[in-house]
């Protein structure tokens, strides 16, 4: 029983440390290539946590090797377009400037219904209304919709906003405070505690988020 | 004079991508070849051990056939401390259960020598065929060959 909790453990820090080095992904945009060695790299470190009469190194082997060669191949289409294309595809224009391109759509084996599914999905009920739609390597459909269709920004209204935005500075982070961002701001723990003593907070350990935006507003939620 | 000055510059920048590239494949080509590498040596060196204890087994079945189960018993028993000193690489990296067949039969042909005599060489000349088979087995499955890849 010990065995299969360290060969868990041993498997899993040794994925974790792998993926972490494949990059910064979400299932739902993985390459086709990422999606195959996600599935395998699964189905691999599952046998030997469970089968202990193999040999943890011939499962850390496997891994590694695909590890290596995804990495690999994900270096060598990073420098060449055209082996991107052939590891990973091309992007289809399945609508362009408001035309279906059925030919497109049968190349892709995209259906109709899976077409509209997709435009319900991000709001949009008519045909009509998309001037591009764009079906990427991930499967996922991204849409450009014409300008009438097109929520108003307000550079269609003339308005000149200075923009001045800058990402709101988390300083507490679940009862911690984050010195590094406090001191690199020119903040202390002092002002913070200032700050919280005249929200009648006592400790930052109360806090469970608190957050400096670029107005100079303060904005916390205290644990519950 | 500005466009040779932008192609040399493009230049090194090209040499500095180009670095940088190899610079990051280098981790994941090291390994790809590492790691055959090892798998290979790791073949021959098993199948190195493996003759070594079968030619101890053999050598075994010959000194019974001519009766001197002493120096057989004898012999085994190096074999046996032989094998005992790669037993751990060989659980590292071969599957245990093959392992632990041969040790059994190592066990079995150990008993059967010691209390050998005339009336069960043929029980103890089959436990060694199986030993012999056994540890043909384990080289047979680190080997690289189109049979164990199929």
């Amino acid at each position: 029983m010990i065995t299969a909790f360290i060969r868990t453990v041993i498997l899993y820090f040794f994925i974790m440390i792998g993926m972490r080095l494949m990059g910064k992904r979400q299932i739902g945009e993985l390459e086709p290539g990422e999606f195959v060695l996600t599935m395998m790299i699964s189905d691999l470190a599952s046998v030997p946590m469970q089968d202990f009469g193999i040999p943890l190194l011939s499962g850390l082997i496997s891994i590694l090797t695909l590890l290596s060669f995804s990495m690999l191949l994900s270096c060598l289409s990073l420098r060449n377009i055209k082996f991107r294309e052939l590891l990973c595809g091309k992007p289809a224009i399945l609508i362009q400037n408001g035309v279906l391109d059925q030919n497109a759509m049968a190349r892709n084996r995209y259906t109709l219904d899976e077409l509209l599914e997709e435009l319900r999905g991000q709001g949009y009920f008519q045909l009509r209304d998309i001037k591009y739609a764009i079906l990427e390597n991930s499967g996922h459909l991204s849409v450009m919709p014409f300008k009438q269709s097109q929520p108003p920004s307000a550079q269609d209204f003339n308005l000149n906003l200075t923009d001045n935005q800058k990402l709101p500075i988390v300083f507490i982070n679940d009862g911690r405070i984050l010195s590094r961002d406090l001191y690199q701001h020119g903040y202390d723990e002092n002002w913070l505690k200032q700050i919280l003593s005249e929200r009648g907070i006592s400790s930052p350990r109360e806090v469970f988020l608190l957050t400096l935006d670029s107005d100079g507003k303060i904005f916390y939620i205290k644990k519950s | 004079m500005k466009d040779k000055n932008n192609k040399n510059n493009n230049k090194i920048k090209s040499r500095r991508g180009t670095s940088g590239f190899w610079r990051e494949i280098a981790a994941p080509i090291f390994i790809l070849i590492l790691i055959p590498a090892l798998c290979v040596w790791n073949g021959r060196k098993i199948a190195h051990d493996t003759q070594r204890w079968i030619d101890q087994i053999q050598t075994v079945e010959n000194l019974s056939r001519q009766n001197n189960f002493n120096a057989a018993f004898l012999t085994l028993s190096n074999s046996y401390q032989d094998w005992l000193k790669a037993r751990t690489y060989l659980h590292i990296v071969c599957r245990h259960d093959a392992v632990d067949n041969a040790e059994e039969l190592y066990n079995r042909c150990l008993y059967l020598a010691e209390n050998n005599n005339n009336n069960n060489i043929n029980a103890f000349l089959s436990e060694l065929s199986g030993l012999r088979g056994q540890l043909k087995e384990l080289s047979q499955t680190e080997k690289f060959s189109i049979e164990n890849i199929l």
